[in-house]
């Protein structure tokens, strides 16, 4: 074996090595993109007092809590706050058919699976995921929400830490 | 043979072998057995591996994933794909991926405008209907986020009560064909060209309007009352004629049940009331008319209850699925099998009278059984044996043919005698609809096109151009017509030949309905928006009446779904029937899937002595004989472009991605040809070529093929795969002629590997089948149990303090039909690999069914075995895996962790039951490229990726789905709450799955029973997954008191 491919072998796990070493301290945490129309938790679910399963319905029935269907937002938007400029673009988009393009904020692996539904159920509160969010003018990752913190949860909380009950 | 002392290692000679191969003791074979790894390691991404699939191989035979493969292979150039590139490629991959770690990878979400309130995200939904094809099955469709995933069988439907085959489940990657035609084509002087469906059907309006009167309409077999309703109301129209074919009509049972009663229908068979089932010829389990209901009835009577086991004799000339499952079977030549029905039947008027007309027996008396044993070369007092068994099974057994006239009369003479008819045996109250098609019909039309009769043709569901053969001339009768419009889904055969190419839909994505057997009715409703610009072929015809304003049909002011609705209000609908109103009925109708109207009470017909003057007798043949039959993985044409489909095994010959010519170990090697010889096989100056398969079980002298494969355009996997047998079959007396045709052989000189993947999985010759016959049963439960030593283990035993998952598996039930390796591959996002990658041995089936054989090479008996992860408490697996990516769960899973995985294979090498399997490439990937083959896959189920191990993980999704709704009702999980897809489909009910910590759940009763056995547990591996000793019911288990002493010996 050439001393080039050895060198770069060698390259190659020092990569591997940094990589795997990256990975483990890796998380999103405090991740606040950019929304297409500023939409503020704060005013929703602070001042208003929304309940978050008004808009995010399914979180109870399925793993995913899902961002609200358009027709949600007008049950209150076709008569509140009609002239603002954000929720004319809003009642234009839904009229023309067009979703909106939010950009994802908390995402986890293909891999993982994460039930909100037996989360809720169990009796956590949405905030010790996902923090103080009727407070956010604009969403962020509150924690790290990786393998790490997953675990370290589920051993608190006495929950099965076998393998398959996050990756199947 | 008694099995004490066969369970140690490598001790010969063993009683189950797998290849022929094996047997012989051939050094390749032994090579294999005794190397480390089935595929070398050093093939792995080598110059080799990359110059094999070169497009100098006949591309027809390279699959997807090979293709993408090449792709690979051709953006690098000529030099291939070497291991140094390979590091390069690896190396810079790192560094990007390293470097790229803290940008992260931008996601959107797009939310519903308006969210469909029966919707929610991550809930999957499930839509009663019936599977498009003739047999009319009920089912569920699995569909997430609105593109259907899975179909399962529907738990009500009566014919296949939640059971599934692997055809229909399959059907699915047939909905996400990338082939599938997207939109209306008009051939311009043999140049296609795109035109709008609006211009069409103007277009075709005005053709249909000036040829009123000369318009023929050809289809499939079509039922249901809608379906049926709107092609009598086109007819009206336009003064048309429908005419039905299939590839595989059953003219010969129906005319017949004509010959012998006097109509022409299709009975209904009851196989759940028969103890005692007599197969002349026929392959009811495999590819009968209603071959999922026959399944499903049949396993019935095969899980030992009450001291009862059903028997099945074959009379028969060639191995098929049903064959391998006899309890006795008899090897004859093509169309001897009639002499010996009749001395059945002769011996049964002479002991068992029953009232038929004097003549019969006068007829049958020519039969005398000493004299057609002798003939035949049968066991001496073999028939009067079987008759007598047979007779005491009088009104609870069924005698059914195969695809001969004269079969098919005998039958229905047993089944009369024994007063079967009217019990077993429905041709009155419930007569079948699911082979309507006719040889008879389609020679008619094929006729009047030639005599200028018609001048526009309509075809769907039906493709006579590649199931007729040559000199049926379709090409230049078809060319008569002016005008030809094809309604069918692609541009295949008979596509080719027509003006208009007018898509039409899956089943999945169109209304229609079924009507499969008199009475039960079933609505098909559509679960997905359809894919392409297509639409219902009958909503075309429909839509061309409308656009002609041709007739009641023109006037009629609806579309295709109300026009289903209004049918089913005048025709199935009745207020007396059912007390809701018509909206409440059809929305019960869609929610159940079914409508059962079927009349229970049957009456038996009367048997007509003069049907047996019809019989002819075939003159005796010493040549080569051919036996044509349909595959039962294919169906007749329509999942030949399906590459699950492809790569599933056949259920005996275990070889997949081509047909082939099977022939007899004897007469193979004294044509001096071996497995993978190719041949030309030659009928009436009629060839194809195609390769040899030297079939333990197989009569000598005869060559038998499938039908389904050899298409010409079918699309890019099946295209030019196999040869089309339908080629050398015959049609004389307007009927398919398949049973002994005379042909000739011919070595072409050249060879290829056959794709089998028996004797990929050797267990070091360890025995792992527990059998015995059903006498010896009775008399002791543990009869053919190994005598294992108790074992004791170093290590600690794990503990399961909740539930335990294991499995048990019923070997007598398992007919052996693949429904559990369909049901896994779509449930579990399996992949296939292609021809090349079946011949290396990496087949991705998480489950697979073995077949053994044991005793002889001329007359072998056939064992199944489904094998899958045992998920052993002591796995060999676990203790080599370096990384620790595979581990124990609390509930007892052997679980796989993929991203831990770094692919050294040493899991798979140690496991002593082959069952993990290794991605070689981003098989994945490949199989579900090109759109829209991904939307095929199931969310719930990582998709893996190249260099990791994976295998059966007992469907642990659906594991905790269950406990998630056992949780959900606040109790613990009981059987009904977990279904692994495998015991979901299995249509004898041979698989159960449960809690082994409950003692009341199905599982831990039944390691209870004394049959229950471990395979290769000798070695201490404590496996999770228990089998059944095989047991063959040898003398028809007689309990009465006439029972002959002894039981009968075995042919």
């Amino acid at each position: 074996m050439s001393r080039k491919v050895l060198g770069l072998i060698y390259t190659v796990a020092i990569l591997v090595v940094g990589y795997f070493t990256f990975m483990w301290s890796w998380s999103n945490q405090g991740y606040m993109p950019e929304q297409p129309i500023p939409f503020s938790h704060k005013i929703h679910a602070g001042d208003n007092h929304i309940p978050c399963m008004y808009c995010h319905s399914s979180v109870e029935r399925s793993r995913h809590a899902t961002v609200p269907a358009m027709n949600v937002c007008m049950n209150c938007h076709s008569v509140v706050a009609i002239d603002k400029p954000n929720i004319i673009k809003l009642t234009e988009l839904y009229n023309s058919g067009k979703g909106i393009q939010w950009n994802r904020v908390h995402s986890i692996p293909d891999h993982a699976i994460f039930s909100h539904q037996w989360h809720i159920r169990k009796g956590f509160d949405c905030s010790e995921c996902h923090g103080p969010v009727e407070t956010m003018d604009k969403v962020y990752q509150y924690r790290k929400l990786n393998m790490g913190d997953c675990v370290t949860c589920h051993r608190q909380n006495e929950a099965s830490i076998d393998c398959n009950t996050c990756h199947q | 043979m008694s099995q004490e002392d066969k369970h140690s290692l490598n001790e010969a000679p063993l009683r189950h072998w797998t290849t022929l191969a094996e047997r012989q003791g051939d050094p390749a074979a032994l090579a294999v057995k005794n190397s480390e790894f089935f595929s070398k390691p050093e093939e792995f991404l080598g110059r080799e591996e990359a110059a094999k699939y070169s497009l100098t191989n006949s591309p027809n035979l390279i699959s997807e994933a090979a293709g993408f493969l090449e792709l690979k292979v051709k953006q690098e150039g000529d030099n291939g794909f070497s291991r140094r590139d390979f590091l390069k490629f690896s190396g810079a991959a790192m560094v990007f991926a390293t470097a790229g770690c803290g940008l992260r990878h931008a996601e959107k979400i797009v939310p519903y405008v308006n969210q469909p309130e029966e919707i929610t995200l991550g809930v999957a939904n499930y839509y009663a209907s019936a599977a498009g094809g003739a047999q009319g099955i009920g089912v569920l469709v699995k569909t997430r986020e609105g593109r259907p995933i899975k179909i399962e069988g529907n738990p009500t439907h009566p014919l296949n009560q939640g059971k599934l085959d692997a055809k229909t489940q399959y059907e699915i990657f047939n909905l996400y064909d990338p082939d599938r035609l997207t939109g209306p084509v008009k051939m311009d002087h043999g140049v296609p060209a795109v035109i709008p469906w609006s211009t069409a059907d103007s277009e075709i309006a005005e053709t249909l309007k000036s040829a009123r009167g000369r318009i023929a309409l050809l289809t499939g077999t079509i039922h249901g009352p809608a379906r049926n309703k709107i092609i009598a109301d086109f007819c009206a129209a336009f003064d048309a004629k429908h005419y039905m074919y299939d590839g595989w009509s059953r003219d010969v049972a129906v005319d017949a049940n004509e010959a012998c009663y006097g109509t022409r229908i299709l009975p209904t068979y009851k196989f759940d009331q028969a103890e005692y089932v007599i197969s002349l010829e026929s392959d009811f389990l495999g590819s009968g008319y209603s071959s999922l209901e026959w399944s499903v009835a049949f396993g019935k009577n095969r899980h030992v209850r009450e001291g009862k086991l059903s028997k099945l004799v074959c009379f028969d000339s060639f191995t098929s699925q049903t064959s391998a499952n006899a309890d006795e079977r008899f090897r004859l030549k093509p169309g001897e099998s009639l002499k010996a029905a009749l001395a059945i039947a002769d011996e049964l008027l002479r002991t068992h009278r029953r009232e038929v007309e004097p003549s019969v027996q006068s007829f049958t008396s020519r039969f005398s059984a000493g004299q057609v044993e002798t003939e035949l070369h049968l066991p001496a007092g073999s028939i009067a044996r079987i008759a007598h068994e047979l007779g005491l099974h009088a009104g609870k057994s069924i005698v059914i043919a195969g695809e001969s006239f004269e079969l098919q009369v005998v039958a229905c003479l047993l089944n009369s005698i024994l007063g079967n008819e009217g019990v077993t045996v429905d041709g009155v109250a419930q007569p079948s609809n699911q082979a309507r098609g006719s040889v008879q019909d389609i020679t008619k039309l094929l006729y009047s096109l030639n005599g200028g009769d018609f001048d526009v043709l309509i075809t769907y569901g039906t493709n006579p151009a590649y199931s007729l053969h040559d000199a049926f001339g379709v090409k230049d009768s078809f060319a008569k017509a002016k005008t030809v419009i094809h309604l069918g889904d692609r541009a295949d055969e008979t596509g080719r030949l027509a003006t208009y190419l007018m898509p039409g839909l899956h089943w999945l994505e169109g209304w229609g309905d079924a009507e499969p057997v008199k009475g039960l009715y079933s609505v098909i409703q559509p679960t997905v928006q359809p894919l392409h610009e297509c639409r219902a072929a009958e909503e075309s015809l429909l839509m061309f009446a409308q656009a002609a304003q041709m007739g009641e049909l023109g006037a009629y002011q609806g579309t295709w779904r109300e026009y289903v609705m209004n049918v089913w209000q005048t025709q199935v609908y009745s207020p007396t029937l059912f007390a809701a109103d018509f909206t409440s009925f059809w929305n019960g109708a869609l929610r159940d899937g079914f409508v059962d109207l079927r009349n229970l009470q049957s009456s038996a017909r009367t048997f007509k002595a003069e049907a047996l003057g019809a019989l002819t007798f075939p003159s005796k043949s010493s040549g080569l004989q051919l036996v044509v039959i349909p595959s039962p993985i294919l169906g007749e044409d329509g999942n030949a472009n399906n590459s699950w489909s492809m790569e599933l095994p056949h259920p005996v010959a275990k070889v997949c991605w081509t047909n082939y010519a099977s022939l007899a170990p004897k007469t193979a090697s004294a044509m001096t040809l071996r497995d993978g010889d190719f041949v030309k096989l030659t009928v009436e100056g009629k060839t194809i070529e195609l390769p040899v398969r030297v079939q333990p079980g197989d009569v000598e002298d005869v060559v038998t093929v499938q039908t389904g494969w050899g298409r010409k355009h079918v699309g890019r996997v099946g295209d030019g795969v196999g040869g089309n047998a339908f080629a050398l079959s015959a049609r004389g007396n307007y009927r398919l002629q398949t049973l002994g045709l005379p042909a000739t052989l011919e070595a072409t000189g050249h060879w290829e590997e056959l794709p089998d993947v028996q004797g990929h999985n050797y267990t070091l010759g360890r025995p792992i089948i527990q059998e015995a016959t059903f006498e010896e049963y009775l008399k002791d439960p543990h009869a053919g149990a190994f005598h294992g030593h108790e074992l004791h283990s170093l290590w600690p035993e794990h503990e399961y303090k909740g539930n335990k998952w294991g499995m048990a598996i019923d070997q007598t039930a398992c007919i052996g039909c693949n429904a559990c390796v369909a049901a896994c591959s779509v449930e579990n996002n399996i992949p296939v690999v292609g021809i090349e990658g079946i011949r290396k041995g990496r087949e991705m089936h998480w489950i697979r069914v073995d077949r053994y054989f044991s005793g002889t090479e001329e007359e072998p008996e056939f064992v199944f075995q489904p094998m899958l992860c045992q998920h052993c408490d002591n796995a060999s697996c676990e203790t080599v895996c370096p990384v620790v990516a595979t581990i124990h769960s609390e509930e007892g899973l052997n679980m796989q962790v993929y991203n831990r995985c770094v692919g050294t294979r040493y899991c798979a090498n140690n496991c002593p039951y082959k069952v993990r399997r290794f991605n070689f490439f981003e098989f994945s990937f490949a199989s579900y490229e090109p759109y829209p083959l991904q939307l095929a896959l199931n969310p719930e189920v990582t998709v893996r990726e190249k260099g990791v191990m994976e295998k059966c993980s007992f469907c642990q999704h659906k594991i905790r789905q269950g406990k998630e709704r056992a949780k959900e009702m606040g109790r613990t999980v009981m059987d009904s709450d977990i279904q692994t897809a495998c015991q979901q489909s299995c249509p004898t009910g041979a698989i159960s799955f449960g809690n082994t910590n409950n003692p009341d759940s199905n599982v831990s009763k039944m390691n209870q029973d004394p049959r229950s056995y471990h395979v290769i547990s000798e070695i201490n591996t404590k496996p999770q997954v228990a089998y059944f000793t095989k047991l063959r019911n040898r003398t028809g288990h007689i309990t009465d008191s006439h029972a002959p002493q002894g039981g009968g010996q075995h042919a």
